[in-house]
């Protein structure tokens, strides 16, 4: 309904709203009139009725108190000068009809409705009243009245009726009123869309709203009139435009195209290097964490002072770097030409603990040497007995010098990356470096106390042990032994065969002594061609059967030079024991050198004891002892 | 309540003035009912013993009525009591407000009527025949076998009595020079 509405003309639809308008005024007027008269003719009509009952109560009294039927009656025939009225009864008080007033043909209502007390009904076309007569306060009697709305009615419609007329013909002015009106609406729209119909049909900007009006339609007709003519100046320049847009367009799409092909790969590539440098930086990352370690374990060899001491650096460092699998770390003894195992750590492969450098490749070719899958790989002789694991070995070199061999065993599981190699070359680097420095350390401290012809410790060396050893032996109550010895007419072997016999006397003398001494002792060439034995712990006795030994020992070395045998050695020995002798080194060494003087004094090759105590002459009489024959 | 009580004492009464007026039942009976309803429809002038005093009733005679009678004494009539009083003495009737001269007096009626005449605000009713014409004021009377009456306005109108209107619709005969509607 309301589809269809909108779809018919404005029009049509204004008439509509106009005669829907007025229909529905004029007749809600026509019903509350009709309506309102109605119900004025019914309360008057009740109202009259009522008074008619009063008036015609009041004067039945006297006939209803008497009884008097036909003065009753009389009284109710006055009710014949009103047409509407139809029944009027009389009752006594018992409620028994006096008399009785009737319209012919009116059916009364029933008595029954009626209770004794005041009533008024309208039913219908009928108004019913009852009222109880009283007189001087005592009830002597009722009455009921009926009359019919019928003449009131026809009274109703003569009025209504002309009314109803009124309306049509009101209704009818003002629909021609509202068509007139409605044109000046209609007319200006319907030349609006015909137009825009036209347009749209003809495809023609060209045209243009012809209305003189300042309202709305004007507005809007003034509205499409610019929209027009700013449409057709956009047709102009989108004309002039197309053909360059359609150019850039097939540019663009060819460019856009290339573009997207670029993007795509670039894509690619850059998802690739973000991978590669997602995996770099992890990388990175170990590496740093690894050369981190190194350079610490760098610094904890730089402080190592003996080859012993690496041991737990090297484990704890290299574990941490390598927490997978074990290894070992083996050093190369130049003088057994042995490649010896100092120590190892985790899980380790069952390897050689002492091997020949032949036996292993890495120290072969002076290279790393991989073998990551033991199946099929070279196995170096010296692992080739353990079980199947890929490993490592690295060879350490510093300076040009073997130093050993670093040894990584992987577990079953794990292999031996590229990152892992690293790790071990730069491991295998730092630590041939460290042990080289320690060695060069050791050596260069052998230097500082040895003396180099004979090999024995020097005097400067003496002397710190010596003072060492008594500071201790003092504190703890033990002795030391101090054994001074000569060789006996060394000056002879000089002159007689020549220096370098004397140095071969010296150097094989002091072998000797190496030899015989216990490893505690401490074997020194304490100048020219006299030695000391400094014997920590050592009493009397016992250095005097050591000096004894040393005495009767040295004539059975065979000597030999130049393919000639030397003459015998024989040496004379002076003994003295701390604290009999001396708690201190001068007074001690003192004491020796004076028992030796005795004992050169008393024809050399013996030995001879220190006498007790007094050492200060022994000192004094030490030039003299040098200037011995 | 009450208001109850007095409509079922006014039924009772109602149906009991509805049987008297038929013939079979006591002639007397009607009357005393035609008495009580006449004091209804008559104004007494004003009096100085106020508008709410005593409404004697006197019986000058023979009491032909009965026990019927009494059953009005203690009545109220206009806001009156009525009392019944039964006399054989004239001088008594100064006081009444209503006289019954009863048929025993037919004799004695001329000087009955001559003693009456001079009393102002008393109303006389009687059932001898002539009443109203000799100057009684109401006269009742049977005719076929009803109770109808008749009324004296002139006699009325010098006792200073007014009858109302609609009792004189229902009267037989009016003799009256004028009447007081």
């Amino acid at each position: 309904m309301i589809r269809r509405f909108k779809n018919i003309s404005i029009g049509h639809k204004l008439l509509i709203i106009y005669g829907i308008a007025c229909f529905v005024v004029l007749s809600l007027s026509a019903v509350v009139l009709t309506v309102s008269t109605w119900l004025n003719a019914r309360d008057a009509a009740q109202v009259e009725l009522e008074s008619i009952a009063k008036l015609i109560g009041a004067n039945s009294t006297a006939a209803l108190v008497f009884n008097d039927t036909g003065a009753a009656q009389e009284i109710l025939e006055t009710l014949r000068t009103n047409p509407d009225v139809m029944l009027g009864v009389l009752f006594n008080p018992a409620g028994e009809e006096l008399s009785r007033y009737q319209e012919p043909g009116f059916e009364p209502v029933s008595r029954a409705l009626i209770d004794d007390t005041e009533t008024t009904l309208i039913d219908g076309m009928q108004v019913t009243v009852y009222r109880p007569i009283t007189l001087d306060g005592q009830a002597v009697g009722s009455i009921l009245l009926q009359s019919t709305l019928h003449s009131r009615l026809a009274h109703l419609q003569g009025t209504i009726l002309p009314l109803l007329g009124m309306l049509l013909v009101t209704f009818a002015i003002a629909m021609a009123i509202a068509l007139v009106l409605a044109r000046s609406i209609t007319l200006p729209i319907r030349h609006l869309s015909d137009l825009m119909v036209r347009i749209s049909r003809e495809d023609n900007f060209q045209l243009r709203a012809r209305l003189n009006q300042k309202d709305e339609i004007g507005v809007l007709a003034e509205g499409v009139n610019g929209m027009l003519a700013r449409i057709e100046q956009r047709d102009a320049e989108i004309g002039a435009h197309r053909h360059h847009l359609e150019e850039q367009v097939e540019k663009r799409t060819a460019e856009l195209r290339d573009a997207n092909l670029r993007v795509k790969t670039e894509l690619e590539e850059l998802a690739r290097a973000e991978k590669e440098l997602k995996q770099a930086h992890q990388e990175l990352e170990l590496q740093h964490t690894n050369s981190s370690l190194l350079s610490e374990m760098n610094d904890r060899l730089q402080v190592c002072h003996a080859i012993e001491d690496i041991s737990p650096v090297v484990t704890h460092y290299l574990h941490r770097l390598l927490p997978e699998g074990g290894g070992g770390l083996y050093l190369f003894d130049r003088t057994r030409s042995l490649v010896e195992s100092v120590v190892t750590w985790g899980e380790m492969a069952s390897v050689d603990a002492v091997f020949a450098q032949e036996e292993c490749w890495a120290l072969r070719q002076g290279r790393l040497h991989v073998v990551e899958d033991p199946e099929s790989g070279l196995l170096c002789p010296h692992c080739s007995n353990g079980s199947a694991q890929a490993y490592v070995c690295a060879p350490m070199i510093a300076y040009g010098e073997l130093i050993g061999v670093l040894h990584l065993s992987a577990t079953e599981t794990s292999s031996i990356s590229g990152a892992t190699r690293q790790v071990i070359l730069s491991a295998a680097e730092h630590l041939a470096v460290a042990i080289a420095n320690l060695r060069l350390r050791e050596a260069l401290h052998m230097k500082s106390v040895r003396d180099p012809l004979t090999d024995l410790f020097n005097r400067r060396y003496l002397q710190e042990t010596l003072e060492r050893e008594l500071a201790r032996t003092n504190r703890n109550g033990h002795s030391t032994a101090v054994l001074m010895i000569d060789i006996d007419h060394f000056k002879g072997f000089n002159d007689l065969y020549g220096h370098e016999a004397g140095d071969i006397v010296l150097r094989e003398f002091a072998t000797f002594l190496r030899d015989t001494v216990r490893t505690e002792d401490v074997a020194c060439r304490y100048g020219g061609e006299e030695f000391i034995i400094l014997m920590p712990g050592a009493d009397l006795e016992i250095a005097r059967e050591r000096a004894e030994q040393i005495r009767s020992g040295a004539p059975e070395l065979s000597l030999v030079h130049n393919g000639k045998a030397v003459p015998k050695v024989r040496v004379s020995v002076g003994v003295a024991v701390s604290p009999l002798h001396g708690d201190n080194v001068e007074a001690l060494i003192g004491a020796a050198d004076a028992a030796l003087y005795t004992a050169k004094r008393d024809g050399r090759d013996r030995v001879r004891l220190a006498k007790p105590v007094n050492g200060t002459g022994a000192l004094r009489d030490r030039k003299r002892v040098n200037q011995r024959p | 309540m009450n208001a109850y009580r007095i409509l079922i004492a006014c039924l009772a009464l109602a149906v009991a003035v509805t049987a008297m007026a038929r013939a079979d039942t006591g002639e007397y009976e009607v009357k005393a009912a035609f008495i009580y309803n006449f004091a209804k429809f008559v104004e007494w002038p004003e009096t100085d013993a106020g508008a709410d005093a005593a409404m004697p009733l006197c019986i000058l005679g023979d009491d032909p009525f009965g026990p019927v009678l009494d059953t009005l004494n203690g009545r109220t009539i206009q806001g009156r009591s009525m009392n019944v009083v039964r006399t054989r003495n004239l001088t008594d009737l100064s006081r009444c407000s209503i006289v019954f001269v009863s048929s025993s007096e037919r004799r004695r009626i001329d000087e009955i009527m001559q003693h009456l005449s001079g009393i102002s605000g008393l109303l006389t009713i009687s059932d001898i025949g002539g009443f109203a014409e000799h100057g009684g004021m109401i006269e009742l009377r049977l005719a076929d076998d009803r109770v109808r009456f008749l009324v004296n306005l002139d006699s009325a109108g010098r006792a200073e009595l007014s009858i109302s209107s609609r009792i004189l619709r229902l009267a037989q005969s009016v003799v009256a020079g004028e009447t007081d509607t």
